[in-house]
C-alpha cells in the first residue's frame, strides 16, 4: 500500500474531552496539510470546522446521539438535518444497539432507513453498531439490517468504552480483527466498513485495513501518518 | 444511611448499550419497587418510562432524561428541541451535557447561552441539572460553571458524566458544597462504586448519587455486568474496579 493511499483511507476524529477549540481546530489543519479526507466532530463544533477548512476538500462528519444511541429513529433524522444545514457531508450515527440485543430487526432497519431518506443521496451515511456489545449473531443482524436499509458504511464502535488492563487500569477498546472481519463477511460490497476505537498506532490499522476495514478512524492520524512513513523507510511495507 | 435511605438518594440509568429491553424493563420496575429517586433514560425510552411511570409510580421516583450527555456536543438548536419534547412528555428533570468545548477553551458565553436556551425552553416545567466535568477541570473552572448555574437559576448539578471519565474525590465535594452548597444541590456521578465513599459524600454535602452498580451499593444485590472479553451479559458478581 502506497503512502496516499493510507492516509485515503483514515479519518480524524476528536471525541473525548480534548475537545477545546485549539484541539479542533488543530484536526482541520492536520487533515488540510496531510489531505486527510475527513474529520469527525460533534454538531456543535461543525461550524468552527467549517470556517476552519473554508475550500479544502476535506469532509466534515458529524456524530449522531452519541454515545448510546438513545434518540428515536424521528429524533437522529432531525439532528442529522440540523447538522447537514450546518455544513456537515457525513453523518455518523450511533444505531440503537439495544434493539439489536433485543433482535428487532426491523427497528433497525426502518431507523437506518428513515435517516438515509432525510438526509439524501450526496451525505453519507455510517451507523456504528457498537459491536463490542454485541455477539457474533447480534452483529450479523444489525449488518444485515444496514445493507437492507441502504446505510453507506458500518462503524464498528463509538470509541467510548474501555475495559482494564492486567494492572486493573483503564485501556480503551479496539476493534479486533475478528470483528471487522465479521462484518465484512456479511455485508461484503453492499455496505463500506468504518474501524473505530483507540486505534493509535500503525500497525492495528494497517491490520485491520487487512481484514476488511475501508477506512481507519482515529484520534491521532498524523501518528498513524509518520509511522507508515517509518515503515516506508525501513522497507517495511 | 440505611439501605432505604441509600436507595431514595440513587438514580439509575436503564440505557447502556448492552441492555435488552428486558433488562431495562427490569431495571426501571426495580427502581421504583425500591424507591429510587430517579430513573434516567435516553429520549427514546420516554413514552416507555413514563407509561411505566403511571404503571409503577410511587410518589417518589422521578423521572428523568439526558440531553447532550456526555460532552455536551449537539447543537443548541437540537438541545432546545429535545427539552421541548421533554417538557411535552411531563418529565420531572433532565441531565443536560454542557458545551465542554466552549468551557474548556473559556468561551464561558457561549456555555452561558447555550444552557440559557435549555433553561429558557423547560420554562420552569422541568428540573434541569447540568453535567458538569469538575473531575478534569481547575477549581476555578469549577466556581465560574457553579456561579453561571446559579445564574441561571438553577438548583442542583451534577458532578461528572460518569463513564470513565475519572474518579470524584470526596475533596470535590467539600469545596463545591463549601461555596455552593446553600444554592446547588449535589449529585455524585463519576466512580463514586463504594458505599462508604457515598457515605462520606453524603456527609460532605451531596445529596445524589448517580450509580451504575446500584443495587450492589444500595443493599449488597448483583447488577447487570458486561465483560468486554466474552462479550456475555448478566446479572453478578461486580468484577469492575472500585
Amino acid at each position: 500500500m502506497e503512502l496516499t493511499e493510507f492516509i485515503s483511507r483514515l479519518e480524524s476524529r476528536i471525541l473525548s474531552t480534548d475537545v477545546d477549540y485549539p484541539n479542533v481546530t488543530n484536526l482541520c489543519y492536520e487533515a488540510k496539510e496531510y489531505g486527510i479526507p475527513t474529520v469527525t466532530v460533534f454538531p456543535n463544533m461543525i461550524d468552527m470546522c467549517r470556517e476552519t477548512l473554508k475550500d479544502a476538500p476535506v469532509k466534515i462528519c458529524a456524530l449522531i446521539s452519541y454515545p448510546h444511541g438513545g434518540f428515536s429513529p424521528q429524533q437522529k433524522a432531525d439532528e442529522c438535518a440540523n447538522a447537514v444545514l450546518h455544513g456537515a457531508s457525513e453523518m455518523e450515527v450511533v444505531g440503537n444497539t439495544r434493539e439489536t440485543k433485543s433482535q428487532s430487526r426491523a427497528y433497525l432497519v426502518d431507523e437506518m432507513r428513515l435517516v438515509k431518506e432525510t438526509v439524501g443521496r450526496d451525505v453519507a451515511v455510517k451507523f456504528i453498531i457498537e459491536i463490542e456489545m454485541l455477539s457474533d449473531e447480534e452483529a450479523k443482524l444489525a449488518c444485515e439490517a444496514a445493507a437492507e436499509a441502504g446505510v453507506d458504511w458500518i462503524v464498528t464502535s463509538t470509541g467510548e468504552y474501555c475495559t482494564l488492563d492486567e494492572n486493573r487500569n483503564d485501556k480503551m477498546l479496539v476493534p479486533t480483527v475478528h470483528e471487522v472481519g465479521l462484518i465484512k463477511e456479511t455485508v461484503g460490497n453492499r455496505v463500506k466498513v468504518q474501524a473505530e476505537g483507540n486505534i493509535v498506532d500503525v500497525e492495528t490499522a494497517l491490520a485491520l485495513l487487512a481484514a476488511g476495514a475501508d477506512r481507519i478512524s482515529t484520534p491521532c492520524p498524523v501518528k498513524l501518518i509518520r509511522e507508515f512513513m517509518e515503515r516506508e523507510e525501513n522497507g517495511n511495507v | 444511611m440505611y439501605d432505604s435511605e441509600m436507595y431514595e438518594c440513587s438514580v439509575i440509568s436503564p440505557f447502556l448499550s448492552f441492555y435488552g429491553n428486558d433488562v431495562i424493563e427490569k431495571e426501571i420496575i426495580d427502581g421504583y419497587r425500591h424507591r429510587v429517586r430517579s430513573i434516567i433514560v435516553e429520549p427514546y425510552q420516554i413514552p416507555m418510562l413514563m407509561e411505566m411511570h403511571k404503571k409503577y409510580g410511587n410518589g417518589f421516583t422521578r423521572t428523568a432524561m439526558t440531553i447532550g450527555y456526555p460532552y455536551g456536543g449537539q447543537t443548541t438548536e437540537m438541545k432546545v428541541k429535545l427539552m421541548r419534547y421533554a417538557v411535552e412528555w411531563g418529565v420531572y428533570e433532565v441531565n443536560v451535557g454542557i458545551d465542554i468545548s466552549a468551557m474548556l477553551s473559556g468561551d464561558y458565553d457561549r456555555c452561558y447561552q447555550d444552557l440559557k436556551a435549555v433553561v429558557d425552553a423547560a420554562g420552569g416545567k422541568c428540573t434541569v441539572v447540568p453535567i458538569s466535568w469538575v473531575i478534569k477541570v481547575p477549581l476555578e473552572m469549577v466556581d465560574r460553571i457553579c456561579n453561571m448555574y446559579v445564574d441561571l437559576g438553577l438548583t442542583a448539578m451534577k458532578t461528572s458524566p460518569g463513564l470513565h471519565h475519572g474518579d470524584m474525590k470526596v475533596e470535590h465535594v467539600e469545596y463545591i458544597y463549601r461555596h455552593f452548597g446553600d444554592k446547588l444541590e449535589i449529585e455524585i456521578a463519576g466512580r463514586c462504586r463504594t458505599r462508604e465513599k457515598a457515605e462520606l459524600m453524603k456527609a460532605a454535602g451531596a445529596s445524589v448519587f448517580h450509580i451504575s452498580s446500584w443495587r450492589r451499593m444500595c443493599a449488597g444485590g448483583q447488577d447487570i455486568q458486561w465483560d468486554f472479553e466474552t462479550k456475555t451479559g448478566g446479572y453478578g458478581e461486580y468484577k469492575d474496579r472500585l
